[in-house]
């Protein structure tokens, strides 16, 4: 795909228009400035949003958020909205981390609170939440333990002593999605998820604790100089088998419904269909279990928060949100259910995070008006990856990169080098560019620029 | 340890923005599946065997076709490996054709994985011939 095979709608908007392929329901938009236009151009992103302009029962338009990048089947940065009656539902469409999201807490401390233990405070993180790849947690659910989690999420989590009832407050549908059905979750699911709760991961995913460096709005109760903390993380291997099951389910049932797709990744089935209430059923149930991960995540951090920073030290739920899931809402009057893959909702009002690469910076944004009329209340979910994990690990160099956030005033904690070389903040997008071409457009406005100065990472 | 000699695959890696591409080759479909599966456990990066027998696991696929049955038999030998922490390096097949098969994934019981691949996806995924080369490009979710 070229430039020219866009129309500049406004300097932040660009529309692939249904002429550009045969196979194209509705047209592909792209939000982005011309200049990381270019960059997106860079990888098949927008060849991968154009197939989902192929799937049965879109809304208006398919879109990219300025920080998309190219995935496998939905671009990373994806919003799909289909009709609830007509429509289909896609997990290609959700990802196979099912309700990764971000939480952030809120501090009332500040960094010169912090400043002379923050090893220590991010030493004592570490050692309360488990990361890297597999690693399990000291939490072990099986049977019907571990399905009251998959039914009721965070809510879940609160009851078994981790956090409080006003917690779930300020989480994204108060942390449990009602469709949960644990029976549609697959034992292989469960194996792979039953002593993940608790732990972060691996990849991207990681707990920081951010400086508020600069305050555009007097909103969530936030100021200059305080500390949040954020937690990025999903579903963990639970979320990853749904996908993988459902996935292979809905390939196999698409003959059925007469539905042909230029990418199998993108395998769905009608949302009014047994496949595709199964699919519904598990990914609500895995979307509670990451809820309910974040939830006892949260407990581990305000254990380490207290330890280090005595027994009055609070941390509040500021707001929670997931950017791999699909909704149901209305818009227009007419019920639809909104895919979202890397993406985050925005409804007017709501508080929206962004997390940027451990280098550079991070925003809370409010959502605006703008999301409903125009992005089925969908925002940006972070900066966006511009380099390959690969060329990451060949061209960067952990001890200099280690060095270098050491200068920034940073303090990283990772399971491994490799690990934090793949996220080096230049693997990223620039946030700052990402966020402004969501604030012109009127999807959120910006509240506050966040600065690392402790990272957790797996 | 996974064995080294057998981990000596054809197939190599490539760019994708966010996750792995791998492309991979054989002179037979049978050994193009048995070289996806120890292509798999490379990048998996299997840490440390934590016993010196052998570990076993049997699987029986079916699939529209021979894409589908690769994606749909390296997912459950993923899935084999998450749950019980196997890093497989072989495969000995009962029975294999083009869309069907019956195996036993052959490999180790290891400590972990340095990469945790969530999923061999259908993206990208076709198995192709050109005279004696089957080859096929796999997309891995990491």
């Amino acid at each position: 795909m070229r430039k020219h095979d866009l129309h500049k709608l406004t300097d932040w908007l660009w529309e692939i228009p249904t002429s550009y392929r045969a196979d194209m329901r509705v047209p592909a938009r792209v939000y982005t400035s011309e200049r990381m236009l270019d960059s997106i151009l860079g990888d098949r992103s927008l060849e991968q949003l154009v197939n989902v302009a192929t799937l049965p029962g879109l809304q208006r338009y398919v879109i990219a958020m300025p920080d998309v990048h190219e995935g496998y089947g939905f671009p990373i940065g994806g919003v799909a909205a289909v009709d609830a009656k007509t429509g289909v539902i896609s997990p290609g469409g959700i990802g196979y981390d099912i309700n990764c999201g971000v939480r952030m807490l809120r501090s009332q401390a500040t960094l010169d609170d912090v400043k002379p233990i923050l090893r220590k405070l991010a030493n004592s993180i570490a050692r309360e939440i488990p990361s890297g790849v597999g690693r399990g947690g000291p939490l072990k659910l099986r049977g019907d333990e571990l399905d009251r989690i998959l039914a009721g999420g965070a809510a879940r989590a609160v009851e078994m002593g981790y956090g409080e009832e006003a917690d779930l407050r300020s989480i994204e549908s108060g942390g449990r999605l009602d469709e949960a059905d644990p029976s549609a979750v697959s034992n292989d699911a469960k194996q792979r998820g039953s002593d993940q709760l608790g732990t972060i991961g691996s990849g991207n995913h990681f707990v920081e604790v951010d400086i508020v460096e600069r305050l555009f709005e007097d909103r969530f109760d936030i100021r200059e100089g305080q500390l949040v903390v954020q937690i990025h993380t999903g579903s963990r291997g639970l979320g990853h088998q749904v996908a993988t099951d459902y996935i292979k389910a809905m390939t196999k049932a698409m003959p059925k419904y007469g539905i042909v797709l230029p990418d199998r990744e993108l395998a769905c089935a009608p949302l009014d269909s047994t496949e595709g209430r199964r699919y519904l059923q598990a990914m609500s149930a895995a979307a509670n279990f990451a809820w309910a991960n974040r939830q006892i995540i949260t407990a581990g951090i305000r254990r380490a928060w207290r330890h280090e920073l005595g027994d009055a030290a609070r941390l509040d739920v500021l707001y929670d949100v997931a950017h791999n899931v699909a909704k149901s809402e209305e818009y227009g009057g007419r019920k639809m259910v909104v895919h979202r893959k890397g993406a985050t909702r925005a409804f007017p009002g709501q508080p929206v995070l962004i997390p940027g690469s451990m280098g550079t910076a991070s925003y809370l944004l409010a959502g605006a008006e703008g999301s409903m009329r125009d992005t089925f209340g969908s925002s940006c979910h972070g900066a966006g990856r511009v380099m390959s994990r690969m060329r990451a690990k060949r061209e960067i160099d952990g001890n200099e990169l280690r060095a270098r956030l050491e200068r920034m005033g940073i303090v990283a904690e990772a399971a491994s080098t490799k690990g934090l070389v793949e996220e080096a903040p230049e693997a990223y997008k620039d946030v700052d560019a990402v966020v402004d071409v969501v604030a012109r457009a009127g999807i959120a406005t910006k509240v506050a620029r966040l600065k690392p100065v402790a990272v957790v990472k797996g | 340890m996974p064995n080294q000699n057998i981990l000596r695959p054809m197939w190599r890696t490539d760019h994708h923005t966010a996750d792995v591409r791998i492309h991979v080759n054989a002179g037979s479909l049978r050994e193009l599946f048995a070289h996806a599966v120890r292509a798999l456990t490379e990048v998996m990066e299997p840490q440390a065997s934590t016993s010196r027998n052998d570990a076993a696991f049997a699987v029986k696929v079916d699939a529209a076709d021979s894409t589908l049955l690769l994606v749909d038999f390296l997912n459950a030998a993923l899935t084999a490996s998450h749950i019980h922490r196997y890093a497989f390096t072989d495969v000995d097949f009962q029975w294999f054709e083009p869309t069907r098969l019956a195996a036993t994934l052959i490999g180790q019981r290891v400590r972990g994985f340095a990469e945790d691949v969530k999923s061999v996806t259908y993206h990208e995924a076709s198995v192709a011939r050109e005279g004696e080369v089957w080859s096929v490009t796999l997309v891995l979710d990491i």
